[in-house]
């Protein structure tokens, strides 16, 4: 079992073995970062291909500040988010009050709800929405990182997630 | 409201906390053959830089050759079919009288297994040239001076026969190396040599040849320059950017050709960013790992061991920072030139290319985000540059004598990576192109 420091020195001497190691490590984890970026898994495939031959390909750029899987993680999203970037999402503001009654969504409701039928809701989501909800809820990105990442206002930014917010509950409330 | 989101948002979060499925086999596959292309392959330019500097250095040397001998003996052959050749002043026939001694002494200049010019005699006079009339022969030989010839073969008769006159008389022989050396009948100057138009390799046989060599040989002469250049990038997501070159070139003439090479330090820099994820600092506890119980005549007395324990908020947060990254190249360039000179001024040419070694990358590290703020990751948003690129050269310019070794250059430069200067994501080619003034000081040895 390699560390990551030497599993990183195998794959920058281009050992195909460590590649695949490294690739079999984190692989499942990026997976599930793209399926929720992506809006199906044909999309999620590509975001996860192309994304992991950046990761090889930048590897010897990784300066070990952080952890290994945080660098691969960031290439990942960043990799999803040029994905959609190139598809140039109309962004729109709307009023953030229209998130209110996100509240009235139950605990229940998201308890009983398996991951995969929640992933299947994200989906439905529209990029822009889904976009933003993933990067604020999931990966914890405050509005002004996710406005600068998306080169968006932050208003933008929080209209799309109250946007996201409504549409998914709408979404829950129709499953159950 | 804002809580109740955020324990929503904590419950969505959790339920992707372990959320590792399966990704299909073949998205493997496709990584693994990705990689197999991602290197790109053997740039043109390996194939093509040899070839050029190659090709540039023939060239070169053979503009060279052709300056040095074979235009020497072209012009010879147009000067001696146009006309007679008039030689007032030269070691050989620099004598008032034709004589007999003159005779003799060109006999001992030629030997006799080949043909020799046939001088006719037009005067006797002491102030008067002796005219060399062409006869046609063939083949064509030279003259002591490097002059062409043809004469008739049926005039070898009379070869060794002083009596026969000389403008009936043709003479067969060959060079003799060193003869006309030992001649005292009068030195050959520079400028009678431009005058006449000698070849170099005959003229290096006669009294004049030191003063000749010291207007023919190579003169040495180094170069210190500072060039400052704007680069652009065929990528429109590389800002344009300035670097500053300190040259010390060496530079190598023969008569209006040069070589140059040498060393250069280019300082150049890119500005990027660097994203930062971090976890912010929430504060510290002291945390109990041993307690230990000492009894003493006051009672049990409980000793607490501790450490710090620094808390961080568990959301990452996001910064973008600007960033400036320096970068400092060698480079050797091998240049080459042609150089027109007219009173104190002097035109020039040059091109050539040029190997750029990235010996320095100083990229300063991220600063905190927030005071004790936890560092997840950093990701450089910065152009990546290739170690190894070569480019190709030109500049044309002027020098200025400022003093007798010293003189002034300037010249607008302009250059062109053959090999990309960047490494672009996807394999892309960060060509770039360079518009520069360069200046400096020449000393000539």
């Amino acid at each position: 079992m390699y560390s990551d420091k030497e599993l990183i020195e195998r794959c920058l001497e281009n050992d195909p073995k460590a590649q695949e190691l490294l690739y079999k490590r984190f692989s499942g984890r990026m997976y599930g970062v793209c399926l929720r970026f992506a809006r199906n898994t044909l999309e999620a495939d590509d975001i996860l291909q192309e994304g992991f031959i950046k990761v090889f390909s930048f590897l010897k750029d990784f300066r070990h500040d952080g952890s290994l899987e945080g660098w691969i993680r960031r290439t990942i999203v960043n990799t999803a988010i040029n994905y959609y970037n190139s598809k140039q999402n109309e962004w729109s503001e709307t009023s953030i009050k229209m998130a209110e009654s996100y509240q009235s969504v139950s605990e229940e409701i998201l308890d009983k709800i398996s991951t995969n039928d929640l992933l299947n809701l994200i989906h439905e989501l529209p990029e822009g929405y889904r976009l933003v909800f993933n990067l604020y809820i999931i990966e914890g990105y405050n509005h002004k990182e996710i406005a600068e990442m998306l080169n968006i206002s932050e208003n933008t930014s929080k209209s799309q997630l109250s946007r996201a917010r409504t549409a998914l509950q709408q979404r829950l409330i129709q499953r159950k | 409201m804002a809580e109740n989101f955020n324990h929503i948002d904590q419950i969505i979060r959790q339920k992707f906390e372990n959320f590792e499925p399966e990704p299909p086999a073949q998205v493997w596959e496709n990584v693994r053959s990705g990689l197999k292309k991602s290197p790109p392959p053997p740039s043109s330019s390996g194939f093509v830089m040899p070839v050029i500097v190659v090709v540039s250095l023939l060239l070169f040397i053979g503009g060279l050759m052709h300056h040095l001998y074979l235009n020497d003996s072209g012009s010879n052959l147009r000067t001696a079919r146009a006309s007679a050749l008039s030689i007032q002043k030269a070691s050989v026939f620099s004598t008032d009288y034709t004589t007999t001694s003159d005779i003799t002494l060109q006999q001992e200049v030629y030997q006799t297994s080949s043909e020799v010019p046939v001088a006719s005699i037009s005067s006797t006079g002491p102030d008067q040239a002796i005219q060399l009339d062409q006869q046609p022969v063939i083949p064509p030989v030279r003259d002591a001076f490097g002059q062409t010839y043809q004469g008739d073969r049926k005039q070898k008769k009379a070869k060794n026969n002083p009596s026969v006159p000389l403008n009936s008389t043709s003479r067969t022989g060959q060079w003799k190396p060193g003869l006309v050396q030992t001649l005292a009948a009068g030195e050959l100057s520079y400028a009678d040599a431009v005058k006449y138009d000698l070849s170099a390799r005959d003229v290096r046989k006669l009294s004049g040849f030191q003063e000749y060599a010291r207007h023919n040989r190579a003169d040495w002469s180094i170069g210190f320059y500072f060039n400052p250049e704007v680069t652009r990038c065929n990528d429109q997501s590389i800002e344009n950017t300035v670097s500053y070159s300190a040259s010390i070139l060496p530079q190598v003439s023969f008569n209006r050709f040069f070589i140059q090479s040498g060393l250069s330090m280019r300082f150049t820099q890119d500005k990027g960013n660097y994203a930062i994820d971090y976890n912010r600092y929430l504060g510290s506890y002291e945390d109990v790992y041993n307690v230990t119980f000492d009894s003493t005549e006051n009672g049990v007395i409980p000793t607490y061991y501790t450490h710090t324990v620094e808390v961080y908020d568990t959301v990452n947060h996001y910064s973008i920072s600007e960033t400036k990254a320096n970068y400092t190249y060698l480079e050797i360039p091998l240049l080459m030139g042609y150089r027109y000179n007219f009173g104190k001024f002097s035109l020039f040419a040059k091109a050539g290319p040029a190997a750029s070694f990235l010996v320095i990358k100083n990229i300063p590290d991220a600063g905190y985000p927030e005071d004790k703020a936890r560092i997840i990751n950093v990701d450089y948003q910065i152009p990546v540059r290739s170690v190894v690129n070569w480019q190709m050269m030109l500049g044309a310019g002027f020098d200025y004598q400022l003093a007798d070794k010293f003189s002034f250059s300037l010249e607008p430069t302009f250059r062109f990576t053959l090999k990309p200067e960047f490494d672009l994501p996807d394999g892309a080619r960060g060509n770039t192109t360079s518009f520069g003034i360069r200046a400096g000081l020449n000393y000539n040895f």
